[in-house]
């Protein structure tokens, strides 16, 4: 992973440098710092030749151009960079920072021992996002995005979709939440075997249903919402729980 | 055969458009319910022929009461009077049509469904513009029964005179006489709901008004506030100034360690950012649910980085929206440990507007739900209505989304408003 550097105070500069360095040495080798400067111009003029995977900014800069400019050119760059901030106030414009440019982390410049731990785990937290970025993590996940922030739902934990009173939307039940978004259910289709559309409104998770009740044709949900099942999709479902419960033995 | 017909026809037209009227979704017990209501208003009609007001009475407050029961709303007996009316008014107007052209039987029914769907068509109209949003106080509601009253009086006055024997010359003057009514309470109730739509609004702009007073008099703490911190700052160099004289390197250390973490307040670097809000109602209302935070002693934290100039729904319903959404976010945080409440408002491009809402919380989100669920009787009487309030403004504008979810220890509340074309001319 490559990290490049803008920090003005040339202290703290230091003081990340070392962190970075040590913790590539004895624990993740792949890390690497491709750039360094005290000068966001640098910065700016840098993305566009050189290949960089994560960012680590301090936000006031005591210079003309503004952290979250440069994080905004850095998104417009690449869309998947890792942008780690620096700030010495806690707190400062935080879900600013999130959700216009989605800042993975922020540090906040407190004793130097406090500073470089926060260091190493961001860039831990930053390691591990970079490389799942690399498998097939993608199919766990579903992806809701607000503003540039993007909300990862694991796909065990979801309950059901369903087409939303507001035209063109989706509706999102999960464990931890309730989502909405734009979309229509057959764009759905990619979804794992365990998601099934019983219903023309419904997409439901089968392994997070309590009950299935072909009688009255509805299933219930874990969290007591009831989702109906349409008159001929009873066999097809069946069919399916049939199968996913021999792939299961 | 044609007379079951028919009698379905007069089932669908009267049911069917109610639960039209009222939004709700016709389920199979429901509609149970109603043919069981329609069998015992027909027995009523048969054994009570000598009467035939009960039937009619009955049919209003039968169905008006089911309807009532399943919406709530007192507006649910006036529907169920003006439909029959339409119906009958509708039944009257074809008749006659029939009659002077000399036209076919089967084209009666045809023209009847047609005018009806047309009429019915009207009504919901009529009933989105002027009953939406609009909560009623309880002698407007009183009001309205007595209409509804008063209108079945005049209906079975108009429909039970004495028949002529020509029945077309009778239904002509009959069918003048319920068009006139029906104009006459149209507008009693046009005008009525205008009349309660401004109060409201002037109600609200007088408690927007009182936000801000506090907002003003919140500004003047402010300012005390800065101005003690800098003649702090005045004594904290003047004491620095004392150490190096002395060349008290030690001393200094110790009282720089003390000194050192002091940050200003978030309470006040959030009132700050206020400043960069220029809808004033917004405003009064942020202002006053920051204070009631602080109050109860919540940690707040507001983020406004750029100046937000115009709303892109009615600013009357945004002030709406976040009062409840903070008001959640307070209630779902006392509990906890270190209560912290987050606010953003951001504009993302010139085309959407984020409200962020984030507090700590000790609940799952299962029983977060559950809170703001409408009527949840734990809480008492006056909460539980942000749900419901909130489920009604996002079927009114769909470009309003709303996420709500917990991340962690946090309870997240995100609503993206976009920019729709009514809004496309006011600038950002």
């Amino acid at each position: 992973m490559r990290v490049a550097i803008c920090e003005d105070d040339p202290f703290h500069q230091q003081l990340i440098i070392e962190a970075i360095q040590n913790y590539a040495l004895f624990q993740a080798p792949s890390i690497d710092i491709v750039f360094c400067t005290q000068q966001p111009a640098d910065l700016l003029a840098q993305i566009a030749t050189t290949a960089i995977d994560c960012y680590i900014l301090d936000i006031e800069l005591g210079n003309a151009i503004n952290g979250l400019d440069i994080a905004k050119a850095i998104r417009d760059q690449d869309p998947l960079a890792h942008i780690i901030f620096i700030t010495s106030y806690s707190n400062y414009l935080q879900l600013t920072f999130t959700y216009k440019v989605a800042a993975l982390d922020f540090i906040v410049k407190a004793t130097p021992a406090q500073m470089q731990h926060d260091v190493v785990e961001a860039l831990q937290a930053a390691l591990t996002k970079y490389t799942q970025l690399g498998t097939t993590a993608s199919t766990k996940w579903f992806q809701v995005k607000m503003g540039e922030k993007v909300k990862n739902i694991a796909l065990e934990d979801i309950y059901y979709f369903e087409t939303s009173s507001q035209p063109h939307k989706l509706e999102l039940y999960e464990r931890n939440g309730h989502y909405s978004f734009y979309g229509a259910l057959k764009d759905l289709a990619y979804l794992d075997d365990h998601f099934f559309r019983c219903h023309k409104s419904f997409i439901i998770h089968l392994k997070n249903v309590k009950e299935f009740n072909f009688k009255s044709r509805y299933v219930l949900m874990e969290n007591g919402s009831r989702c109906p099942i349409a008159f001929r999709l009873i066999v097809p479902l069946q069919k399916r729980l049939k199968s996913l419960k021999e792939d299961f033995a | 055969m044609v007379f079951s017909m028919i009698s379905f026809i007069n089932f669908l037209m009267l049911f069917g458009s109610l639960f039209y009227i009222c939004n709700i979704r016709p389920t199979i017990q429901r509609l149970m319910v109603c043919l069981i209501l329609n069998a015992f208003l027909g027995w009523i009609a048969l054994n009570f022929s000598a009467l035939p007001w009960l039937a009619l009475l009955g049919s209003v407050l039968l169905n008006g009461g089911f309807f009532y029961r399943m919406t709530k709303k007192s507006t649910a007996f006036l529907h169920s009077a003006s439909l029959l009316i339409i119906v009958i008014l509708i039944e009257y107007m074809s008749l006659f049509v029939v009659e002077r052209l000399q036209l076919a039987a089967s084209l009666h029914i045809l023209l009847i469904i047609v005018l009806f769907t047309l009429a019915l068509w009207l009504y919901k109209i009529f009933v989105e513009k002027t009953f939406h949003q609009v909560t009623l106080p309880i002698k407007v509601e009183l009001l309205l029964v007595i209409l509804s009253t008063v209108t079945i009086i005049v209906f079975y006055l108009i429909v039970f005179l004495p028949m002529h024997s020509d029945i077309v010359a009778a239904s002509w003057s009959k069918l003048m006489m319920l068009a006139c009514y029906f104009l006459f309470l149209f507008l009693t109730i046009w005008l009525l709901l205008q009349a309660v739509q401004k109060e409201q609004l002037a109600q609200q702009q007088t408690l927007a008004q009182q936000d801000l007073y506090t907002y003003m008099g919140q500004l003047e703490n402010v300012n005390r506030e800065i101005q003690k911190v800098q003649h702090d700052y005045a004594n904290i160099l003047l004491s620095i100034r004392g150490f190096l004289d002395k060349d008290n390197l030690y001393g200094l250390k110790k009282y720089f360690e003390k000194i050192a973490p002091q940050e200003q307040q978030p309470y006040i670097a959030s009132l700050k950012q206020l400043e960069q809000l220029q809808l004033f109602e917004l405003k009064g209302i942020v202002s006053a649910k920051l204070l009631q935070a602080h109050t109860q002693s919540i940690a707040v934290h507001i983020e406004i980085p750029e100046p937000i100039q115009s709303s892109f729904i009615e600013s009357i319903d945004l002030v709406k929206l976040v009062g409840i959404l903070m008001d959640n976010a307070i209630e779902a945080t006392v509990h906890h440990q270190q209560p912290h409440l987050q606010l953003a408002l951001l504009s993302i491009q010139t085309n959407e507007q984020l409200i962020i809402i984030r507090n700590t919380t000790k609940e799952r989100y299962a029983d977060i739900e559950k809170l703001f669920q409408e009527n949840y009787s734990s809480k008492g009487d006056k909460r539980g209505f942000g749900l419901y309030n909130i489920k009604q403004l996002l079927h009114r504008y769909p470009n309003i989304t709303l996420n709500t979810y917990m991340e962690e220890e946090w309870f997240v509340q995100e609503v993206r408003i976009e920019r729709t074309r009514k809004h496309a001319s006011s600038d950002l």
